[in-house]
């Protein structure tokens, strides 16, 4: 073999070994290297999918790599969780979560809770509301409760089905004001009961600011009180329900959570990147410019909140009488 | 008037034209294969809008909702598959029509009268969309209760040869429904532990498996028997005799389909439906439904199209989505700042008065790529069947699997086919199951929900006018076939008197 033609061999060699080698090392040094899948829970085009996408839209820029959206809609969020938390803990596969995080469980649906779940940022939040029609005779909530009151069981209330964080929030209600309602069950979300209320077909409905808010602007409902700590952006002149005297803060809480076990400074890097994409002012605009309120949680806030917020549940599931968990 | 044309100006730019017949052209695609439907199509591309102006990005979405609803019609008409749920309808008519080798003029009768029904639901959009919204309102669940029962009534003309057999079919889908969670307390329901029967069997894979597969399964079976009809393609621009009928029976489909594609939770599916079931009854020769004729095509068609305008204005009016179409399409809106409702009409007209116009020019879309695609399609049909039969069978798989991307949707599809297949050897056809499986869970929710709201009393339905109207038409229609055969029999008695 000449020299000329071992030199050949040789380069080759090397190159072809830093080639195969490369992006091992990198690999190593920097996440993310390749796509990150992002799975969401719930069907394409519904409010989760479209938090999920718009968020991502915006973030890709900043972590480098793309973020594949991909649907798994099954019981409620119950598939997903399931996939999610099977995953390598490597921080390519994350999702989201709605309350259903910390009612699934009690309910006996899967095994799975908060705690399985490494949460990355919570990056939005709808408080639960009560909504009656704009022409009804009731001004403030203590006037709709005591309606309820003097005529049990005969005040009608559009709320979705039971497990719903909706349900809860009128059942969280009913607790707390001592009152009970004939309600409507609804599936799919807040909208029918709305929709419901619109038309006159009952007195009141639950729902979001967010959910109620087209409603709104068109005349038809008018909220009586939101269950949220501070006043609602868009709703300034409509109280709490905390000052009205009904001490309830119960939100749908919108968060990305990563496999348990996934390393700490990859959970950082995603923070990192979503945080920048929820202080984007486009993102923050949308959001409150239809009465929805966007959050940056970091990943020790979230643990914190879901360890409230599964106590709450615990609370209000056990005493309506649905509390069967599996562990 | 003034703001109509400058929408219209605006849409004449090469740019956005661009943009609606692209979108239309994916609609058809999309809507034309068995299991993607106008939804998904909407869903898959929004993402992309949000990189666009909301106009642009909404005259998309328009086109591949119009496009869809309508691209749903081609294989039912020339597979007896409904390519998505609103052309259910479209196959008892349609494939026979295929079956005599008239294909090519089926799809010219179905793209005329969907045109036709597109624009007149556009129209109503313009111009009546408060008086709508209002109406719309008024259905609570004791008027969608009786709605459902409207439609299930249907089953009398989907299953004309034998009311027994139609009966087992909607049964048949009825149980199918009762599956997943319970609409009112949330007890899962025959479960059996599977997350994946959680929410429901959906009914696109069953569409998919009862039709699709089964079908192929038929013709298999039949290969060396019969020789596959060859499609005279002819002319597809439908003739004067063809569009005579289409100009006489437009208008009910059209109005019906507008009206209830504008009740949230109603639908495309659900206009068809009605509407096919009301053309039967006051079709002179009743009898000749399901066997191929133009009627048949023209009263579900038109309705489907209708529905998209009658959907849109409970969206624009006060930004309820009332279907799930519709809601992706709010969300579109939403991530683009813009709130529908009143208020809409008020702060962005531009933005209002593009989407009118840009709807009609949808729909001028759907009419020229359907007629152009309308020489082309039908010789899919004229392919050999060892070839045909393998690709549809895929295509079904492909179809229920991208529904959800999960292999489960497939299953199910298989044992629905395969179950089909022995259900068609029985005489018991797919369409009643499938009508079952679509109206069960609205008639059991909004009935249990109606009778919540009364504590019980079954007088709410009676005590509603709309919904005592509708319970009215509903019995009626279930007795029509027997007081037909009695008026028939006095009639003869009288004249065997007189003589």
């Amino acid at each position: 073999m000449s020299s000329r033609k071992f030199r050949g061999l040789f380069t080759f060699l090397v190159v072809v070994t830093i080639m195969i080698t490369a992006p091992i090392v990198c690999a190593q040094k920097k996440f993310p290297n390749k796509p990150i899948q992002f799975i969401v829970g719930w069907g394409a085009g519904g409010g989760s999918d479209l938090s999920v996408r718009f968020l991502t839209s915006h973030t890709e820029k900043h972590l480098g790599k793309p973020i594949n959206v991909r649907n798994m809609s099954g019981g409620s969020g119950a598939k997903a969780y399931m996939y999610i938390s099977k995953s390598k803990p490597d921080g390519y596969t994350i999702g989201n979560t709605t309350s259903t995080i910390s009612t699934h469980r009690f309910m006996g649906n899967i095994p799975l809770g908060s705690n399985d779940f490494e949460p990355i940022i919570a990056f939005n939040e709808d408080p639960g509301g009560v909504w009656v029609a704009t022409d009804a005779p009731w001004k403030t909530l203590a006037e709709f409760v005591n309606h309820a009151k003097s005529r049990p069981g005969e005040a009608t209330i559009a709320a979705s089905n039971p497990g719903s964080i909706t349900r809860f929030q009128m059942m969280a209600l009913e607790q707390e004001a001592g009152i009970e309602f004939n309600v409507l069950s609804q599936k799919g979300g807040a909208g029918p009961g709305l929709v419901a209320l619109a038309g006159g077909h009952v007195n009141a409905a639950m729902g979001t600011p967010l959910e109620g808010f087209s409603l709104y602007s068109a005349g038809k409902i008018r909220p009586l009180g939101f269950m949220s700590a501070k006043r609602v952006a868009k709703y300034e002149d409509v109280p709490t329900m905390k000052e009205q005297g009904y001490p309830l803060v119960i939100s749908t809480n919108r968060m990305i959570i990563a496999p348990k076990g996934t390393p700490a400074d990859r959970v950082d890097t995603l923070y990192q990147a979503f945080l920048k994409a929820v202080h984007t002012p486009a993102y923050q605009n949308a959001l409150e410019s239809k009465g929805s309120t966007w959050l940056d949680w970091s990943p020790e806030k979230c643990k914190e909140y879901l360890k409230r917020q599964d106590a709450i549940f615990e609370k209000i599931i056990k005493k309506a009488g649905l509390y069967r968990p599996i562990n | 008037m003034d703001l109509f044309l400058t929408g219209l100006i605006s849409i004449l730019h090469p740019k956005m034209l661009f943009f609606i017949f692209g979108g239309t052209f994916i609609g058809i695609t999309l809507g034309a294969l068995p299991g993607l439907s106008a939804t998904m199509g909407v869903a898959i591309l929004l993402p992309v809008t949000f990189y666009l102006p909301p106009e642009q990005g909404m005259l998309i979405l328009l086109g591949v909702y119009v496009g869809g609803i309508y691209g749903g019609s081609i294989a039912a008409i020339l597979l007896n598959i409904p390519g998505c749920p609103a052309s259910l309808m479209t196959t008892l008519d349609g494939y026979p029509m295929t079956k005599k080798g008239q294909g090519g003029r089926a799809i010219g009768i179905a793209t005329t009268s969907s045109f036709v029904g597109g624009v007149i639901g556009v129209l109503a959009l313009i111009f009546v969309a408060p008086f709508l919204a209002q109406a719309a309102l008024s259905f609570g669940p004791a008027e969608y209760a009786m709605l459902a029962f409207l439609g299930l009534s249907a089953i009398v003309i989907v299953a004309a040869k034998s009311i027994v057999k139609g009966f087992i079919g909607v049964v048949i889908g009825l149980l199918m429904a009762t599956v997943g969670m319970d609409p009112i307390v949330s007890v899962p329901r025959f479960t059996y532990g599977s997350i994946d029967l959680m929410s429901g069997i959906s009914y696109i894979p069953v569409v998919i498996g009862l039709f699709g597969l089964s079908e192929v399964m038929v013709q298999t079976l039949q290969m060396k028997q019969l020789k596959a009809v060859r499609q005279t393609i002819g002319q597809v621009f439908p003739n004067l005799a063809d569009f005579k009928k289409i100009f006489r029976h437009f208008f009910h489909p059209a109005w019906i389909g507008t009206l209830i594609g504008a009740l949230p939770g109603a639908g495309a599916s659900i206009s068809a439906i009605i509407s096919y079931n009301r053309a039967v009854q006051a079709s002179k020769k009743p009898d000749e439904f399901g066997s191929g004729i133009p009627e048949g095509l023209i009263s579900c068609e038109t309705a489907n199209n209708a529905s998209i305008g009658g959907a849109l204005v409970p969206l624009l009016t006060l930004g309820i989505p009332g279907s799930a179409v519709t809601a992706v399409l709010l969300g579109a809106l939403m991530m683009h700042d813009i709130t529908p409702g009143p208020l809409l009409f008020v702060q962005q007209p531009g933005l209002v008065y593009t989407i009118f116009a840009g709807l009609l020019m949808a729909n001028l879309a759907m009419l020229i790529l359907g007629l152009a695609g309308g020489k082309v399609f039908p010789r899919i049909v004229n392919l050999k069947q060892s070839a045909l039969l393998p690709s549809i069978i895929v295509l079904c798989s492909v179809g229920a699997f991208a529904i959800n991307n999960s292999m489960f949707e497939v299953g199910i599809m298989f044992v629905c086919g395969i179950g089909g297949f022995f259900l068609r050897e029985l005489a018991i056809s797919p369409g009643p199951i499938i009508l079952g499986l679509i109206l069960g869970p609205i008639a059991e929710s909004n009935f249990r929900g109606a009778l919540e709201l009364s504590r019980g009393s079954l007088l709410i339905f009676v005590q509603k006018p709309i919904s005592l109207i509708i319970l009215i038409v509903t019995i009626s229609l279930l007795l029509s076939p027997f007081l037909r055969g009695w008026l028939l029999k006095t009639k003869s008695g009288l004249s065997a008197g007189k003589a």
